[in-house]
């Protein structure tokens, strides 16, 4: 899971703890405050810190009593004291007990900047040691394919089982349901994987483009084959043909190719000479093709060929266990690629995410993640970062009286406008008056964030 | 709310040169693309010296200056030639709230070398000009930047002020003008 450096300073001075906070606050962490060990405590059992800022000397339990106490329960928590003049003993008692550092109060500019850089990294390697901890453990043998839903479970049960042999798979999915990484998993765990996996888009092409692009030419044998040209067929001898969207092939297209998979010979356009080839055949399609071979636009025989074990990849609505899980991995992904500070998702986020229906599926996903981190400004994606404002925020089923669907509806729009008043009335049409009456009347209140 | 008649108030605190003024209100209306003014100047406001630390903090400044700012600036910056903390660090060489509409630079630190000899006025001017910029763009919600170069990465030390190009990266660009059009001036 993405890690992020969350902070709480805990100072029974309030200018330390203001000042502290609002500055790390320009480097985009997300701060909170306690103003003594008791406070400190509470929230830890709430909320995760990756870091504290711990004053030393606080009326009531003292910060090396508070250090002690986080060390025993959340020893992973990196701890910092804070010393004014004077209290370097305590400083070196504190450093025994396990807290990672020392300041002394007022701060070098320089040294707390490079101090809290060092942290970030103490952090990240820390994430990234448990994360590869976790993959040893199972889980992402399938590459970049997760998920954590039964159905997902399934799929990778099912992977492991055809993976070994020979025979023509065909997966059925929504696009963007992940089809393609499904066919790179069991090439990937076949005795084919150190041999090419090859893919051809079949919708992409028109029909002549798609012959040449599978068959190959020689030079000259139409007009502007102006060099030699391998076919996929050739490219992928000894490894996985992948056919996508194979629905989309003509019925010329599907004689031509079905003579290939019977005899395992085909020839370059302008070459009569037959050459040879071993490919293990992978299709995939988002259409019911059991429905286009009634209306007679798909042939049966071929039908049968590509067809001799089915996988079933199901869209993402109805393994909605997967969305958070999917969403931190594309999050990890993006945010190191546009190298931004964006580590997490709110909750309220999530809950947008979770009850939305992904008509694109997992590529829909990906790219509103994407576009999340993009202008997200925030160390947490929020709902204002995603593109389900106004009318199109996902909504429930309409069912009982109208009163609960107004709650229901209000509740959403606060949470997908992040509890700001005025942006939430303005979408509901209604005054702001009116609204703080609705929110007293229906007893909702703003999560602390 | 319309750009042309909002401005960005540049106030001299106490003594300022008169050049460097100059240059800051010429390179905030540059970049910000926003007209400046500079103001009359007036007093360091009582309550920000420190005296067992002999230099000023930044709090008490930023919020006179939130309170004068009249209504036609959109953002007030201080300008001050005495050295400025925020209670948990040392010094520092400008401060500004996220967001927030007042902002307050030093020209203190800058007018000197690493050998404490005077730099040219050239130099002085690059710097505090630099300073203004970076310090504006936290009052247009700009947090600090990982390119670089960009002039919203952090500075602490002067040495990294020097190796900045006054210029805004990609990012720092669309979120500034993300927060033009929340502002209502796109
Ligand atoms: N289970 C998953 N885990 C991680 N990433 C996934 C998963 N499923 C899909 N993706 C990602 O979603 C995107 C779409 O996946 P893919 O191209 O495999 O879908 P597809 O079903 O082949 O789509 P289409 O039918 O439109 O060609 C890819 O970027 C892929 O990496
Ligand atoms: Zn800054
Ligand atoms: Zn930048």
């Amino acid at each position: 899971m993405v890690s992020e450096l969350n902070i709480m300073v805990v100072d029974d001075e309030l200018i330390v703890r203001e000042s502290l906070k609002g500055w790390l606050e320009k480097f985009g962490y997300g701060v909170d405050t306690a103003e003594d060990a008791r406070e400190a405590l509470e929230k830890l059992e709430r909320e995760g810190y990756a870091l504290l800022f711990v004053d030393i000397k606080m009326p009531g339990m003292d910060g090396v009593e508070l250090l002690k106490r986080v060390k025993e329960d959340q020893p992973d928590v990196i701890v910092v004291m804070i010393t004014a003049h004077g209290s370097i003993e305590s400083a070196i008692e504190a450093m025994k007990a396990g807290a990672s550092d020392y300041l002394m109060k007022p701060f070098d500019p320089e040294d707390l900047e490079l101090l809290i850089e060092k942290l970030a990294q103490t952090k990240r390697l820390m994430d990234e040691n448990r994360r590869l901890r976790e993959s040893y453990e199972g889980s992402s043998r399938f590459q970049d394919l997760i998920g954590q839903s039964g159905a997902m479970q399934k799929l990778f049960q099912l992977i492991e089982d055809v993976a070994p042999g020979d025979t023509a798979v065909l997966i059925v999915g929504e696009t963007g349901t992940g089809k393609e990484l499904v066919a790179k998993a069991i090439h990937a765990l076949s005795p084919r994987r150190y041999a090419p996996f090859v893919a051809v888009n079949c919708g992409a092409f028109t029909e002549t483009l798609l012959e040449s692009t599978l068959f190959g030419h020689e030079k000259g044998a139409f007009t502007g084959a102006h060099h030699l040209q391998k076919g996929r067929l050739e490219m992928a001898n000894g490894g996985t043909l992948f056919l996508d969207e194979v629905g989309e092939i003509s019925p010329k297209m599907q004689v031509d190719f079905l003579r290939v998979l019977e005899e395992k010979k085909f020839h370059r356009l302008g070459n009569p000479k037959p050459m040879t080839t071993d490919f293990r055949l992978i299709s995939a399609t988002h259409r019911d093709l059991e429905e286009a071979i009634q209306k007679r636009v798909f042939r049966q025989d071929f039908y049968y060929r590509i067809n001799v074990i089915t996988i079933v990849v199901p869209p993402l609505r109805e393994r909605k266990e997967d969305i958070e899980l999917l969403a931190h991995q594309f999050l990890g992904r993006y945010s190191q690629e546009l190298n931004k500070n964006v580590a997490g998702i709110s909750k309220e986020a999530l809950d947008i995410l979770t009850r939305y229906e992904w008509p694109g599926n997992v590529r829909e996903l990906e790219n509103v993640i994407e576009r999340a981190v993009v202008i997200g400004k925030k160390r947490k994606i929020n709902p204002a970062d995603l593109p389900f404002q106004d009318a199109r925020i996902p909504r429930r089923p309409i069912a009982g009286s109208l009163g609960e669907v107004e709650k229901d509806h209000i509740s959403d729009m606060l949470t997908a406008c992040d509890w700001n008043i005025a942006r939430t009335a303005s979408l509901l049409g209604i005054n702001r008056t009116t609204l703080y009456k609705k929110i007293k009347k229906y007893g909702f209140k703003q999560p602390a964030s | 709310m319309t750009s042309e008649k909002k401005i960005i108030a540049v106030q001299p605190l106490g003594r300022a040169r008169r050049d460097v003024l100059e240059v800051i209100a010429a390179n905030l209306q540059a970049f910000f693309q926003i007209r400046t003014e500079v103001f009359l100047d007036q007093p360091i406001p009582d309550g920000a010296y420190n005296s067992q630390r002999g230099q000023y903090n930044c709090y008490p400044i930023i919020e006179s200056l939130r309170i004068s700012k009249p209504h036609h600036a959109i953002k007030i910056i201080g300008v001050t030639e005495v050295d400025l903390f925020i209670p948990i660090l040392t010094y520092v060489f400008g401060e500004a709230e996220l967001g927030g509409n007042a902002a307050v630079v030093s020209t203190y630190r800058l007018a000197r070398g690493k050998d404490r000899e005077p730099v040219s006025s050239r130099r002085l001017f690059e710097r505090a000009a630099k300073i203004a910029v970076h310090e504006m763009g936290h009052t247009f919600r700009l947090p600090h930047c990982k390119e670089d170069r960009c002039i919203m990465s952090s500075f602490p030390v002067l040495s990294h002020i020097d190796e900045k190009t006054i210029y805004f990266c990609r990012y720092c660009t669309t979120f500034l003008r993300d927060e033009y059009e929340k502002l209502g001036f796109a």
